[in-house]
């Protein structure tokens, strides 16, 4: 029985992938994992940013996320942990993987609408985290 | 203070001529020696005064040395009103004999030689005096010119568009300024732009103080968990009522935004107003974006709401009731309308029927909104209490709105003793950083003309019309703020505005000042890129998986900054024109 890293958001697209990434856990037997990465990045061409604790807020609403997250699970009849990790999304999720022993590594298929990585951009990702950690990664 | 010494100039040479023993023809012995006194004054096309200009006096074609605070010097320098006072000894027989002429430069300017004759010199004693009608230097073209606007332009480039963090942009800028002056201007005046000592005295300390102690008391609130509290109260008394939730938010929002920093307070209510649109499944931009908008216009009613706001205030010299005077009903109108437009532009997301959200997501959004000190809340409301009733009362004492913010700041910090080290890691010196650049690259700007271009266009299309000069302010603010970073565009403006006020008859009312708050304030709800909160919100809500394009916010946001804009226009037209109150 292996584990699955599912690094997820919120909208359409982190959906459908959360539903794939749930199908594969039961086929497999695993046990699913969502990670929702604490990237303040964005604020870095931003001033007056600096005040308030930004992680903090962000990692309240990624708990959030993943109790949805969660509950789409059970709704289907898994069972799902959730983590959270602070930096940028490629190091947080390659971090996870090694932390939790992962078996895979999913990412959703960027779709037309809410995605912030290009399919290519994906890939090369993903392709860079499974020659770090060893571990298989697949875009669903 | 110095117009009265020039009176007094004046009276004593009025009282020489009349009572002079002796005149200029008749002084002393033949060949003793006069002290000469020039005094005058030296502006620009605008009959704005040229500080720092070099001033060198020729007798007969041949410099002469002067006496500048008593020391010998070949050159004296205007002060910042454009006056210059100078003595200089020599042999009465050539103050009778040659012809005197002022020399002015200046490295912006063409240089300007003004004679004046011996009719004017009035002597008593030893002492002559002669005061120089006010020399106008008309503006040259250098290459010094042409690099500034270029500089400018790119950094303002990179702002906008978030090529480079706003304060290493803003560096740049500066770095660059300086640099040319140093390494091009010292061998050749065509490359000087602005020194480091003449950049320097551009940075409005006013405005950093304020900015830097209404971040402590930001920092200290932020920790209190009051903007989450408000917001799951809100989510629970509104009882799945969507568009009472959105219109509360945006009320808290605006008000906020209007007495603390807008882009801190986005960031701390679009993650929490992300989870409230998720429990109550509407999508987050639903109320995310007519928050954001709110903070916009909140941040406009007051001196210390938004930067845009703070600069104009700190550079021309409002208060904090003289903003909130004339900002706050231009705000209010702004804030009903944008819940009606609300209304109208979400009604499929707010007439959905929602479903009850679970309780464990009503549970995970309980415990990310628990007041997480109350004695520290307590206190900091108390003190920023005290120091709002400081701001409404501060005309009074004279004192500027950076003093109240200092004592109010300290006092809390007094009070609630937390770790100052901690404390001042919380200022986002970053901000400061880039404030004092902008401020900088501003005043290399304003050296070269570039400022007094912008002023005298805008004066020709206006003309004499304080209406048209109005409309110009607020559409072209307006506009310009929806593309390009608000803060630099308002501090490269506002001496636009404050020529304007001095030039156009009828805009001692401070119009102007109120149409470019209003135009820098509100246009940047248009786009994306348009302020600094939105940028936040987008980002947000990036990260909770929810991507807003460009044409997504313009959707909303165009409609809305142009009614937001365009009603209160009229309240400005009905109140400062039409009606005079």
């Amino acid at each position: 029985m292996g584990i699955i890293v599912c690094a997820t958001r919120g909208g359409e697209a982190s959906y459908r992938t959360q539903d794939a990434a749930i199908t594969l856990a039961k086929e497999q037997n695993d046990t699913l994992l969502f990670l929702y990465v604490v990237d303040t990045s964005f604020l870095d061409k931003i001033t007056g940013a600096g005040v308030v604790d930004t992680e903090q807020e962000l990692s309240n609403m990624g708990q959030f996320l993943l109790t949805m997250a969660q509950e789409r699970a059970a709704a289907q009849d898994a069972e799902a942990e959730t983590v959270i990790y602070e930096g940028l999304v490629h190091e947080a999720v390659a971090d996870v993987a090694h932390d939790a022993e992962a078996s895979l590594i999913v990412f959703g298929s960027p779709g037309e609408e809410g995605s912030h990585f290009n399919l290519s951009g994906l890939e090369k990702m993903a392709e860079k985290i499974e020659e770090d950690t060893g571990v298989e990664t697949r875009i669903i | 203070m110095k117009k009265r010494w020039l009176i007094i100039l004046g009276i004593f040479l009025l009282f020489s001529v009349l009572y002079a023993p002796v005149s200029a023809r008749g002084l002393g012995g033949e060949n003793a020696d006069v002290t000469l006194t020039l005094t005058g004054r030296v502006v620009n096309t605008q009959g704005l005064g040229v500080e720092e200009g070099e001033v060198r006096v020729f007798m007969g074609g041949e410099q002469r040395t002067l006496l500048v605070a008593g020391e010998e010097a070949e050159v004296a320098h205007t002060h910042s009103d454009g006056s210059f006072v100078v003595d200089l000894t020599l042999p009465k027989e050539v103050l009778e004999t040659k012809n005197i002429a002022v020399e002015i430069t200046h490295s912006s300017f063409r240089t300007t030689r003004e004679g004046f004759s011996k009719q004017e010199v009035a002597c008593a004693n030893n002492h002559c005096y002669v005061s120089i009608p006010e020399v106008v230097l008309p503006r040259v073209f250098n290459p010094a010119f042409f690099i500034a606007t270029g500089i400018f332009l790119v950094v303002f480039g990179f702002i906008s568009f978030n090529i480079v963090h706003e304060t290493i942009a803003a560096l740049l800028g500066t770095a660059s300024m300086l640099g040319v002056t140093y390494l091009l201007g010292h061998a050749n005046l065509d490359f000087w732009i602005i020194d480091f000592h003449r950049a320097i005295t551009f940075i409005d300390f006013d405005v950093i103080f304020l900015l830097m102690t209404m971040m402590i008391f930001m920092a200290i609130m932020s920790q209190t968990g009051i903007f989450q509290w408000m917001s799951y109260r809100t989510f629970k008394t509104a009882k799945g009522n969507a568009f009472l939730v959105t219109t509360i938010l945006v009320i808290i929002t605006g008000v906020f935004s209007a007495v603390l920093n807008d882009t801190t307070v986005m960031l701390l209510m679009t993650p929490i107003s992300i989870q409230i649109a998720l429990a109550m499944n509407i999508h987050p931009a639903a109320i995310v974006i007519p928050e954001v908008l709110a903070s916009n216009i909140g941040g406009a009613a007051s001196l210390i709401g938004t930067p845009p706001n703070t600069i104009i205030g700190s550079y021309v010299g409002l208060t904090f009731n003289q903003f909130l005077n004339n900002m706050l009903p231009v705000s209010l109108i702004g804030m009903v309308l944008l819940i009606f437009m609300t209304r109208w532009l979400y009604k499929d997301e707010f007439n959905q029927e929602g479903n009850e959200p679970s309780e464990a997501l009503v549970e995970q959004l309980e415990r990310g909104s628990q007041i997480t000190d109350k004695n520290l809340l307590i206190k900091s409301l108390i003190v920023f209490a005290g120091t709002l009733i400081m701001f409404f009362t501060a005309d009074r004492f004279n004192m500027p709105p950076a003093a109240v913010a200092i004592i109010g700041s300290s006092a809390l910090l007094l009070w609630v003793r937390p770790n100052i080290s901690e404390m001042l890691r919380e200022v986002d010196w970053t901000t400061l950083v880039f404030f004092m650049a902008l401020f900088m690259m501003v005043g290399g700007i304003q050296e070269v003309g570039l400022i007094q271009i912008i002023a005298e266009s805008v004066k020709n299309l206006a003309g004499d019309s304080l209406v048209l000069a109005t409309l110009l302010m607020i559409w072209v603010s307006a506009i310009a703020s929806a593309v390009v970073a608000n803060i630099p565009f308002t501090a490269a403006m506002v001496p636009v505005a404050v020529y304007l006020t001095q030039t156009i008859p009828g805009a001692e009312n401070n119009v102007l000042y109120w149409a470019l708050a209003v135009g820098a304030g509100l246009g940047g709800n248009a786009t994306y890129i348009g302020s600094a909160p939105n940028v936040v919100a987008a980002g947000i809500m990036d990260r909770a998986g929810f991507r807003l394009k460009f044409q997504d916010f313009s959707r909303i946001g165009v409609p809305i900054t142009f009614v937001t804009i365009f009603v209160p226009m009229f309240w400005i037209l009905l109140r400062y024109f039409w009606l005079n109150f």
